[in-house]
């Protein structure tokens, strides 16, 4: 058992809606990114991982276990962070601690303090009274302290500030030094997935556009900027994506169709993410 | 599950203190009244079957009816707890209803067994039924929209046997509930029995309609 996470042909109905088909693999000891609009499908996706909503079709399973059957000992594994993070009004960091350590057979008290500690997190004032960040950093806090293998985050960074959210990517990087756990990341950041992730899944209206590896993919593809008589004379086929500036042109470029003589820069993974979109919708 | 408790007891010591205190009022209250065959001794049943429903409404607006899916709770669990806390409320409202009123009789000079078993059991009865009709709208549709269900199937309900009582003639006077005690005392098991099947099958009910409520 390889893979922290595997989807094979997964799909989910609603009246306007549907996911379908989706096959996603993540391997231990990676980060995945998965990327899409708002009502792509990613917090469907999630959902559907955690067994949150019933499932139409296909498999999905996590860390070897099926996500239908096994449901409750999956969140034992998994560490969990939605965009918005729901405890009690009234309890403080630390009788969040005393029904976690009554929640999860792993929990780790003192790697819960540590997080506190590391956050800047008072651990006595009512949650009530924490900012946007310290709610998400808490329920980082909680994600990280059980011994999790999976850690999922949904959109969990989209409304941080850019400090917070620095420090916060760069724990998931952290996290994956351990060589059996995995993270799961779903945004609409794409420069935050960028940075961190060792796997890119496109989602668009419900289907899964790319799944690649981050290097693959920057392997494949690169960024030009030149004038549009420039890129006329490129070869055929190596223009994937292209938009008109002021200034000139902006493309994405396939490496394999290109001379090594022309020099292209580090693919811009939102520049490919929209030009996905835009030949999906073709 | 004890995490499950335990969060409900602090969401009970922050938010529920004036109802909890106004609960302990209407008990003091109802044990005064025993024996005047006034409905006041049932009323702390009705309120303490309420409380449950308040802390849903917390959930609901703290947004935890929906984070705490991503805990290794079981929707059973999730369900559970509400009707525990309802159920300890319900066996401590009974506890606390009868040592207040057997004082009282016995300042009166005969504590009367019969009596306090009858208002126990129908008591029960009348919480269990509250509570359990109410819980599995509250689950089902949220709180917001559960009350209105709530409210519009016990209007039907009361209507309905307000026109059967009409209909058929049906009194129920309290020289009617004092010749049953009295003839059979057994029967007062009847309505205790009744309430432990209203409640253990709302649980049910309320944990299908729970997992429908997210499908």
């Amino acid at each position: 058992m390889n893979h922290a996470l595997e989807l094979k042909n997964v799909t989910k109905r609603y009246k306007d809606f549907t996911l379908q088909g989706l096959d996603l693999t993540l391997p231990k000891g990676c980060i995945m990114g998965l990327v899409g609009e708002n009502g792509a499908g990613k917090t469907t996706t999630i959902k559907l991982i955690l067994d949150l909503i019933s499932l139409d079709g296909g498999e999905i399973s996590v860390m070897g276990l099926d996500s239908r059957k096994d449901s409750s000992a999956i969140k034992e594994l998994c560490g969990i962070v939605p965009d918005e993070i729901g405890f009690p009004q009234g309890m403080n960091a630390l009788q969040v601690g005393k029904v976690m350590k009554h929640t999860y057979k792993n929990w780790d008290e003192q790697a819960y303090k540590d997080h506190l500690t590391r956050f800047g997190l008072p651990e006595k004032k009512s949650f009530k009274e924490y900012s946007k960040g310290m709610k998400m950093k808490l329920g980082i806090a909680v994600a990280l302290s059980h011994n999790a293998k999976l850690l999922i985050l949904d959109e969990a960074t989209s409304g941080l500030d850019p400090v917070v959210r620095d420090e916060v990517v760069a724990l998931f990087g952290e996290f994956t030094r351990e060589e059996d756990r995995a993270v799961l990341i779903s945004s609409h950041i794409v420069s935050d997935l960028e940075k961190i992730c060792d796997y890119i899944a496109f989602v668009h209206d419900g289907k899964l556009l790319l799944c690649e590896e981050k290097d693959a993919l920057l392997a494949k593809y690169g960024c030009w900027q030149g004038s549009r008589a420039q890129m006329d004379a490129l070869p055929a086929g190596a223009v994937c994506h292209f938009k008109e500036t002021p200034y000139g042109v902006e493309a994405i470029l396939s490496r394999a169709a290109l001379s090594e003589d022309v020099a292209i820069a580090p693919l811009n993974m939102e520049e490919l993410f929209l030009f996905k979109i835009k030949e999906a919708k073709k | 599950m004890k995490g499950i408790l335990l969060k409900e007891l602090y969401l009970l010591k922050k938010h529920c203190m004036i109802p909890l205190f106004c609960l302990l009022l209407f008990l003091v209250m109802a044990g005064a009244s025993m024996g005047e065959q006034s409905m006041m001794v049932f009323f702390p049943f009705m309120y303490a079957s309420i409380i449950p429903v308040t802390l849903l409404s917390y959930d609901e607006m703290h947004k935890w009816d929906e984070y705490a899916r991503i805990f290794p709770y079981t929707p059973a669990k999730l369900v559970l707890s509400k009707y525990l806390v309802g159920g300890v409320l319900q066996l401590a409202v009974t506890l606390i209803l009868l040592t207040i009123s057997a004082v009282k009789m016995a300042m009166e000079g005969e504590v009367q067994v019969l009596k306090l078993v009858a208002m126990a059991s129908l008591g029960l009865f009348i919480g269990a039924a509250f509570g359990g009709f109410n819980l599995p709208f509250m689950f089902r549709f949220g709180v917001s929209k559960g009350r209105i269900a709530y409210y519009a199937t016990l209007a039907l309900g009361v209507g309905g046997c307000l026109m059967a009582a009409a209909l058929f003639d049906v009194s129920f006077s309290p020289e009617f509930f004092r010749v049953l005690s009295v003839a059979m005392p057994v029967l007062w098991l009847i309505p205790i029995l009744l309430a432990v099947a209203l409640f253990v099958g709302s649980y049910f009910l309320s944990v299908a309609l729970y997992k429908r409520r997210y499908r």
